[in-house]
């Protein structure tokens, strides 16, 4: 039988600035005390997005990260701090996310995900914040999620721009609906990038993740925000399912 | 040399555009296109005119390596122009 989840008076006191969102409530926040999220990465996207969702009161994440902390990252990724250069990321990030939400379970994982290990890494996840740094492993996480059926928020950036959209398997493009898995193999130069940047576009996922696991307000489904932090522009760009995409089937399974 | 050129659609406003150039290299195909289309030189060049980092270009569905400007192309290839924001 299902565990039901109730909130306690410390929970209500600490969420209560959540909790009296009208489309939100005390229901509302127990979903996010139900809801197991997996992180993706924990560099510029990773880190404010683990930081948004422990703040909100999430009841488990998975902190996927093979990589481990330079002193390159410190301009953006504010889970990692000057003494843990050199440590796992998810170690660093682990330790911090712990300290935030001390009811938190967080179950870190040092390793890369791939078509072997992502059913087990994917079992019993509700949701995937995609903050990985580059689009191989991206298309392997894509087509882990559709596969089993779980939601994906894709988010990207490069110097001052970004783009995210909400992947729903079935009912939404994927990602090789929109891109085809031949990119992102030539370029393996490291992309400019200012804090700020994953700061917005992490921001925005975790906005998308809230509502879609509390379940209200409107999502990126079927759209790709794009963000021009140099013209200070944004721009919605309507995406298609592909026909018969070898993935998700583009909308003919 | 005749080339099918398809730029992504994130390059021109959600619609994917194509259309045919000529030229025996990919710089000079990109030429060409940003003749046609003005606009697409701020999307696909830097200011010192080199390809955006995360602007791609393929050739018959294939990456072409970094040194995409030089690639040489051939009668009947195509040419897909992709922009895509990877970094995280």
């Amino acid at each position: 039988m299902e565990k039901k989840i109730v909130l306690d008076d410390e929970e209500r006191a600490r969420y209560l600035r959540q909790i009296i969102y009208p489309d939100f409530g005390e229901a509302g926040q127990r979903r996010l005390k139900k809801a197991h999220v997996l992180i993706a990465g924990l560099g510029g996207l990773g880190s404010p997005n683990a930081t948004n969702l422990a703040y909100a009161g999430i009841g488990k994440l998975t902190l996927l990260d093979c990589d481990s902390v330079e002193l390159s990252n410190l301009n953006r990724q504010t889970l990692h701090w000057e003494k843990d250069v050199g440590a796992l990321k998810v170690v660093s990030g682990a330790a911090k996310l712990a300290a935030m939400n001390s009811k938190m379970e967080i179950r870190p994982l040092n390793v890369r995900i791939t078509a072997e290990n992502a059913g087990e890494l994917l079992a019993g996840v509700d949701l995937v914040v995609d903050c990985l740094d580059n689009m191989e492993t991206r298309f392997v996480l894509n087509e882990s999620c559709v596969r089993a059926g779980i939601p994906f928020i894709y988010g990207g950036i490069s110097g001052l721009e970004g783009q995210l959209t909400t992947i729903i398997p079935g009912k939404t493009p994927c990602l090789e609906c929109i891109y085809p898995r031949s990119i992102g193999r030539g370029k393996k130069v490291p992309f400019p990038v200012f804090g700020a940047t994953p700061a917005l576009v992490a921001s925005l996922q975790t906005m998308e993740a809230i509502k879609l696991l509390a379940g209200f307000g409107g999502l990126l489904m079927g759209k790709m925000l794009y963000v021009n932090g140099e013209a200070m522009e944004f721009t919605m760009i309507a995406i298609e399912r592909k026909k018969d995409c070898a993935i998700c089937g583009g909308g003919n399974v | 040399m005749s080339i099918q050129a398809t730029l992504h659609p994130f390059l021109n406003d959600g619609k994917e555009l194509q259309l045919e150039v000529s030229g025996n290299t990919v710089g000079e195909c990109l030429k060409e296109i940003v003749r046609q289309y003005p606009a697409m030189e701020k999307k696909m060049f830097d200011k010192k005119g080199r390809i955006k980092g995360y602007v791609e270009v393929l050739v018959n569905d294939h990456g072409i390596g970094a040194d995409e400007l030089a690639y040489v192309v051939k009668d009947g290839d195509s040419m897909t122009i992709i922009v895509y924001l990877s970094g995280g």
